[in-house]
C-alpha cells in the first residue's frame, strides 16, 4: 500500500521531503528552546528560594541583637559590625556578591555568640536560647536553598553550553548564572559555634 | 575527608544514579514485555472458547469426517474388491474434510477478529486496576499502618523534613508518625503536592538528628523520583500478572475439589505453564527488582542531599541492630517503606530475589563506596545502639484480628476501608444523622454544612457515617459527601488535631487561590477514562455486530 503509493508519488514525496525535515527541525528547536525556558526559570525560583531565607534570616537579627544588647551594651563594636554586614546583604545583588555579603554577616554573628557567650546570664534567656534556635535553623534552610539552587544553577549551565542548546542560548541571549558560593573555612568556623546549643 | 576525595565520591553517585535509572527502565520494559505473551495467551483462549461454543459446526464436521474415515477403513480391511460403495465413501471422505477445513479457516479468522477486541479489553482491565489502586486514598494505607499526624512534640523532625524539603525543591510533605518501636519510614502519595512522610516512634527514638535526616532524605528522593508511582504501575502490571495465579492457589486452598480439577487441567499447558507460572513468577521478580533498584536509587540521592553520607549510613546500621519489621503491614504496600518491613525470609531465593528491599549490608556497602571505607570505622557501635534499644523498647505485636488482612495482594484490593474515609458535607442545610439505616428511626445528630464526618464504604440503602464527636449513624445517600484524602479519621476525631487540620486546609486553599469545584458531578479524569472505556466497548460491539449481525 505505502509502496503504492511511494511508487506513484514519488516526486511528491521528494519535494515534501525537505518541507518535512524543516518541520522536524522546527518542533526540536521550540522544545530545545521550551527546556532552556523552564531550566532558566528554575533557576530563578530556586534563587528566590535563598533570597526568602536570607531575609528571614536577616529579620532575626535585630531581635537577637537587642536581646544581647540588654546584657552587654558596651561591646558597641561588635553591634555595629553586625549591622553593616546585615546593611551590606540587603544592598547585595547577584549570587556572587550576595554570597559574599551572607559570608560576611555569618563572620559578623560569630563574633556576635563569641561576646555573648562571656555572659552566662544571657544563655539563661529562654528567647536568647530560642532566637539561637531559630537562627541555626535558617542557617541550614540557607544552606539547603544554596544547595538547590546551584543544582539548578549546574543543570541549566550545562544546557546552555551544550549543544544544540548553546546555540540558542546566543541566538536569544540564555547567559551562564553564577554559582552560590561561600568560603568553605566561614562556613566550618559557624558549625563550631552552633553544635554546641 | 579530603576535599579530593569527596569529589571522587560525588561522581561515583552520579554514575551509580545512572546506573540505577538505566535499570529501571530496562526492568519497566522486562514487565511490560512479559505481558504481551500474557494478554496475547489469555485473549487466544477466550477467543478459542467462545468460537468454539458459538460455532461448533467445525468440530461436528471434523468429528463426522473421521467417522466416515474409520469406515472406510474398516471395509477396506475386509478385503473387499473397490466397488461402487467404496468410491461413494471416499467421495464423502473427500466432502467432509473440505467442509471440516472450511468451517475451521472460518472459524480461525474468527477468532483473529475476536483477540483484539479481547486484548483491548484486558488492556482496559490492566489500566482500571491501575487506576483502583492510584485512587486509593493515602490515608487509607496511614490508617491501615496506624499513623497519626505529628504534633508539637516533633517539632524537631518537621524542620529537618521541611529543611531537606527545602533543599530537594520539593514542597514540605505531611509528617506522620506511626507508634511502633521497630525504626522504619515510609513516604507515600502519587504525586509530590499531596505526599506524606510517616516515621515511626522508635525511629525518632534512635536516631539522632543526622541520621533522621538521611532518613527523610531518602524518602524525599522517593517522592522527587516519582517512585511512588513508578512502584505502583509495576505492582499493578505484576498484580494483574498474578491474578490467574492467585485465584488458581486460593482455588486449591479452598475446599471444593471439583473446581480444582478444571484449574489442574488448564494449569497443565504450554499456556497454562506461562500463565500461570512463568508470567507471576517474572512478575513477581520484576516487581521485587524494581523495588530494589529504586532502594539503592533513593539512597544515593540522598546522599547527594544532605551530602552526608556518614548519617544515613549510621541511619541503617541502627536499623540493621533493631530490626525494621512492622506487624501492620501488607505485601502490597511493602515496597512504601524504608526498610523492608517483612521479616527477610531465609533461602536466598526467597530473601533476596523476591525482597523489595535490598539486605541493609548491601546498602551500607554501596554508600560507604561514595565516602572510602573510613566511613564504616563507627557502624560496629550504632549496630550495638540498635540493639540496645529494641531491648529496652521491644516491639509490642499488635492483635491480629486489628491488623490488616494479612495475605496476598488481592486482599488488600478487596477488602475496603475498614476504618473510614474523611468527607466533606458538602450540602446547603444541616444533615440529619439517623439512628438505623432507615429515615423513619431516630436521629441522633445534625452534621452542619462543610463539617467533616467520617464515611464508611459498606453498602445499603444509607450511607453509615461517624461525626466529629464519634456519634455513629446513617446519612441518606443523596447527602453530597466530598472525599478529603490527605486527612485521616484519628484527625477528624480529635478536637485540637482538626482544628489544625482545617487551619491548614484553609491555608492551603487560600495558597492555590483556584476556583472551588463543582459539588457534584465527574472530574475531568473520570470523564476522559469513562469515555475512553466507552469507546472501547462501542467498537468491541461495532466489530461483534458486523462479525454476527449476518448469521
Amino acid at each position: 500500500m505505502l509502496g503504492l503509493f511511494l511508487a506513484n508519488y514519488a516526486a511528491l514525496v521528494a519535494l515534501m521531503l525537505p518541507f518535512a525535515a524543516l518541520a522536524f527541525v522546527a518542533v526540536s528547536a521550540i522544545f530545545v528552546y521550551n527546556t532552556l525556558i523552564l531550566s532558566r526559570n528554575r533557576t530563578c525560583e530556586a534563587w528566590s528560594g535563598i533570597e526568602v531565607q536570607l531575609k528571614r534570616r536577616s529579620s532575626l537579627i535585630p531581635n537577637l541583637v537587642e536581646t544581647v544588647r540588654g546584657y552587654a551594651s558596651h561591646e558597641h563594636s561588635v553591634f555595629a559590625e553586625v549591622a553593616q554586614a546585615r546593611g551590606a546583604l540587603a544592598k547585595a545583588a547577584g549570587p556572587a556578591a550576595m554570597a559574599a555579603a551572607d559570608q560576611g554577616l555569618t563572620l559578623a554573628l560569630g563574633r556576635l555568640m563569641a561576646v555573648a557567650e562571656n555572659y552566662p546570664q544571657l544563655q539563661a534567656v529562654a528567647t536568647f536560647s530560642q532566637l539561637q534556635e531559630d537562627l541555626a535553623d535558617t542557617e541550614e534552610k540557607v544552606a539547603y536553598a544554596r544547595q538547590f539552587y546551584n543544582r539548578n544553577a549546574l543543570d541549566y549551565n550545562t544546557r546552555i553550553q551544550s549543544f544544540p542548546g548553546n546555540q540558542f542560548a546566543r541566538w536569544f541571549h540564555f547567559n551562564a548564572v553564577d554559582y552560590y558560593n561561600a568560603d568553605a573555612a566561614s562556613r566550618a568556623d559557624v558549625r563550631v559555634q552552633f553544635t554546641a546549643v | 575527608m579530603s576535599p579530593s576525595e569527596g569529589v571522587a565520591g560525588q561522581v561515583l553517585v552520579y554514575d551509580r544514579i545512572a546506573h540505577n535509572r538505566r535499570k529501571t527502565w530496562f526492568l519497566v520494559a522486562f514487565a511490560v514485555a512479559a505481558l504481551a505473551p500474557f494478554v496475547l495467551g489469555i485473549s487466544w483462549a477466550v477467543a478459542a472458547s467462545v468460537v468454539m461454543r458459538l460455532s461448533p459446526e467445525a468440530g461436528r464436521a471434523r468429528a463426522q469426517a473421521r467417522m466416515t474415515e474409520l469406515i472406510l477403513q474398516h471395509t477396506r480391511a475386509d478385503g473387499r474388491e473397490r466397488d461402487q460403495a467404496i468410491i461413494d465413501l471416499e467421495r464423502r471422505v473427500e466432502e467432509q474434510r473440505e467442509r471440516a477445513a472450511t468451517l475451521q479457516r472460518e472459524n480461525s479468522t474468527l477468532r483473529m477478529k475476536l483477540m483484539p477486541v479481547l486484548a483491548a479489553a484486558l488492556i482496559s482491565a490492566l489500566v482500571l486496576l491501575f487506576w483502583s489502586i492510584a485512587s486509593s486514598p493515602t490515608s487509607r494505607l496511614l490508617v491501615q499502618a496506624g499513623a497519626r499526624p505529628a504534633v508539637q512534640a516533633e517539632a524537631e523532625a518537621q524542620r529537618v523534613l521541611e529543611n531537606l524539603a527545602i533543599g530537594a525543591g520539593l514542597p514540605v510533605p505531611k509528617l506522620y508518625v506511626i507508634e511502633s518501636s521497630a525504626p522504619n519510614a515510609f513516604a507515600a502519595g502519587m504525586h509530590p503536592e499531596h505526599a506524606v512522610v510517616a516515621v515511626t516512634r522508635g525511629a525518632l527514638g534512635l536516631l539522632d538528628r543526622r541520621e533522621l535526616e538521611g532518613v527523610f532524605a531518602h524518602e524525599l528522593s522517593h517522592i522527587g523520583n516519582h517512585d511512588i508511582r513508578l512502584n505502583t504501575i509495576v505492582a499493578t502490571i505484576a498484580l494483574f500478572l498474578r491474578i490467574p495465579y492467585l485465584m488458581f492457589r486460593r482455588e486449591m486452598s479452598g475446599p471444593s475439589q471439583r473446581s480444582g480439577t478444571i484449574w489442574w487441567r488448564l494449569a497443565i499447558s504450554p499456556f497454562g505453564l506461562y500463565v500461570f507460572l512463568i508470567a507471576p513468577l517474572a512478575a513477581a521478580l520484576i516487581r521485587a527488582a524494581v523495588s530494589r533498584e529504586r532502594e539503592f536509587l533513593a539512597d544515593a540521592d540522598a546522599a547527594l542531599l544532605t551530602r552526608y553520607p556518614e548519617g544515613l549510613l549510621r541511619a541503617l546500621a541502627k536499623i540493621g541492630g533493631a530490626g525494621s519489621a512492622q506487624t501492620a503491614s501488607t505485601a502490597a504496600f511493602e515496597h512504601f517503606y524504608f526498610a523492608n518491613p517483612a521479616e527477610p525470609g531465609r533461602s536466598w531465593f526467597i530473601g533476596r530475589m523476591m525482597a523489595t528491599h535490598p539486605p541493609l549490608a548491601d546498602r551500607i556497602q554501596r554508600l560507604a563506596g561514595y565516602e572510602g571505607d573510613s566511613a564504616l570505622a563507627g557502624l560496629e557501635r550504632a549496630v550495638q545502639d540498635g540493639r540496645k534499644y529494641i531491648q529496652d523498647h521491644p516491639v509490642v505485636e499488635l492483635d491480629q484480628t486489628l491488623a490488616p488482612a494479612a495475605g496476598d495482594e488481592l486482599s488488600a484490593l478487596n477488602q475496603g476501608n475498614v476504618m473510614g474515609r474523611v468527607y466533606r458535607v458538602a450540602s446547603d442545610e444541616p444533615v440529619s444523622v439517623y439512628e438505623m439505616s432507615n429515615l423513619k428511626s431516630c436521629r441522633v445528630a445534625t452534621v452542619e454544612p462543610g463539617a467533616l464526618i467520617v464515611g464508611f464504604d459498606d453498602p445499603g440503602p444509607m450511607c453509615q457515617v461517624n461525626t466529629a464527636d464519634q456519634t455513629f449513624g446513617y446519612i441518606p445517600r443523596s447527602v453530597v459527601l466530598t472525599p478529603v484524602d490527605d486527612l485521616i479519621p484519628a484527625e477528624v476525631y480529635d478536637p485540637q488535631l482538626r482544628a489544625a487540620a482545617e487551619a491548614r486546609l484553609a491555608r492551603a486553599t487560600a495558597a492555590e487561590r483556584i476556583p472551588p469545584l463543582p459539588k457534584a458531578g465527574l472530574t475531568t479524569r473520570q470523564v476522559m477514562i469513562a469515555l475512553s472505556f466507552g469507546v472501547a466497548v462501542f467498537a468491541g460491539m461495532l466489530l461483534l455486530l458486523v462479525e454476527f449481525g449476518g448469521r
